[in-house]
């Protein structure tokens, strides 16, 4: 048997346009299945497109394209005939405002899952409470799960948000841009130690500003710049002796 | 871009070049004293070490801060593990030249025994190391710190050979051993001068280059990867 690890997402010479521009420049990065991949990178530098392919939501932008491949086990998600509304079912995405919907703490969960077809209450049920609570939200709201979500903290909306996107049953991938920018330390915290448990079901993208937020959570990091992945590593060997100077300039705050 | 950090990363460099400079000097002191019989040279040994210890203190409490208040990453993170490792070094070696004096004081008074000679040439490898390993780590000089570390097995070898003309010594004449004793705990000083410098020339290899190669943790790790 091999032990080389299980390679969920793979990118090959990938490459994004918009506008006929470059925003990705040949990307090539394996995403190691069940690990955090920090992504970090001073603005500009193709972050959250390289998010935002993952799960086609560039798609919605006008005039763009693609070069080469981004595969999910190994299936090229741009191929024609890959399903996209499937896509976004096993690529879940969490953004950097939270955005509960104006309905109940209960419905805002069972939104996705309904949608999917799921009617019946005791396993709608079931995936609230399943949620919430890999969330690190349940204990806080389990007694007040019909009072609307808009009445939450930030922090606490965030969480519900994450559970929304947990509720998907086929989702293997969670992609997060941003989630704790507007969080005070606590939320962030909260969100973080989440992210660390959940990575043993699910393979976690996180896009972020703080490059100490993907030292602390991050297995692995990967260091964009100016639309090129400048270097990919273990987070340890990134933020104490990473191969390139620019990567070791923007951990140690010289730019960005 | 010029950050206020680095600012505080080069004070705190100079903090350590004049602890550096001032254990360099106990070091040449307490080796004049003995090898050039110079009592004048004992007492500033002692006046030096409590300057030292100051100095110890007061850079460990900066880098403390330095890592609480800005988290640093990378090359940033290595210097300040580097200063941190080397400023106890350097305490160690302030250390190991007032052990020299203490001893010092009784052998100026006797008539040295014939190993003593080969004692100028062991203390002279011995302050070249400590001169070098610190301008390496200063300068981040990585080829000059390698040099270092080979000088170490000079330094071994004088010292093993000086252990065994001094057993050699007493076991012709009882009344050497207490002379012999001293000279024996002398070039044990300096061959841990040696050591310490060593930890040194380590300690700038580490904090330029990434790499780790104490224990020859690097060759190690590359036979690993064959």
């Amino acid at each position: 048997m091999s032990d080389a690890p299980a390679i969920k997402i793979a990118l090959k010479n990938f490459k994004f346009f918009q506008d006929r521009k470059p925003l990705l420049n040949g990307i090539t990065l394996d995403v190691v299945a069940n690990r955090i991949l920090g992504v970090i990178g001073p603005a500009g530098s193709g972050k959250t497109t390289f998010l935002r392919s993952l799960n086609r939501l560039n798609d919605l932008l006008p005039d763009t394209h693609i070069e080469g491949q981004l595969l999910l086990d190994g299936e090229d998600i741009y191929h024609p005939s890959f399903n996209v509304v499937s896509l976004r079912k096993r690529v879940g995405m969490l953004f950097a405002l939270p955005v509960a919907l104006p309905m109940s703490i209960y419905e805002n969960i069972v939104y996705g899952p309904r949608l999917s077809g799921i009617r019946k209450r005791e396993r709608l049920d079931q995936i609230v409470e399943q949620s919430l609570k890999a969330a690190f939200l349940w204990d806080e709201v389990k007694d007040r799960l019909q009072m609307s979500g808009l009445r939450l903290s930030g922090g606490q909306q965030q969480r519900l948000c994450l559970a929304r996107v947990l509720a998907m049953e086929e989702l293997e991938v969670i992609l997060l841009d941003e989630p704790c920018s507007g969080l005070d330390p606590i939320s962030t915290a909260k969100i973080e130690e989440a992210l660390t448990v959940l990575k043993q079901k699910y393979t976690i993208i996180l896009v972020t500003n703080n490059t100490k937020q993907a030292a602390r959570v991050a297995d692995d990091t990967a260091f964009f710049l100016l639309g090129d992945l400048i270097e990919c590593g273990k987070t340890g060997k990134i933020f104490t002796v990473p191969d390139d100077k620019r990567t070791n300039d923007y951990v140690t705050g010289r730019f960005g | 871009m010029e950050r206020h950090f680095d600012e505080q990363l080069q004070a705190l460099r100079s903090h350590l070049m004049k602890m550096s400079a001032m254990a360099e000097v106990m070091i040449a002191d307490a080796v004049r004293s003995v090898v050039e019989h110079d009592k004048d040279a004992i007492s500033p040994v002692y006046e030096r070490e409590e300057l030292v210890n100051t100095m110890q203190m007061e850079i460990d409490e900066s880098c403390m801060k330095l890592i609480a208040l800005n988290q640093p990453a990378a090359a940033d993170l290595r210097f300040i593990l580097g200063i941190i490792k080397t400023n106890s070094e350097l305490e160690r070696l302030a250390d190991e030249a007032v052990n020299i004096v203490k001893k010092a004081d009784h052998l100026l008074t006797v008539e040295q025994l014939k190993p003593f000679e080969l004692i100028p040439e062991t203390s002279n490898i011995a302050r070249s190391m400590v001169r070098d390993s610190l301008r390496s780590f200063v300068n981040r000089n990585t080829s000059l710190a390698r040099e270092v570390l080979q000088r170490d097995d000079q330094l071994d070898a004088l010292k093993t050979k000086i252990v065994n003309l001094l057993k050699e010594c007493m076991a012709e004449d009882s009344k050497t051993v207490s002379r012999a004793l001293d000279l024996m705990y002398i070039s044990r000083c300096l061959e841990r001068i040696g050591d310490h410098a060593t930890n040194i020339a380590e300690n700038a290899i580490f904090v330029v280059e990434g790499v780790d190669v104490r224990h020859h943790a690097d060759e190690k790790r590359a036979a690993k990867s064959v």
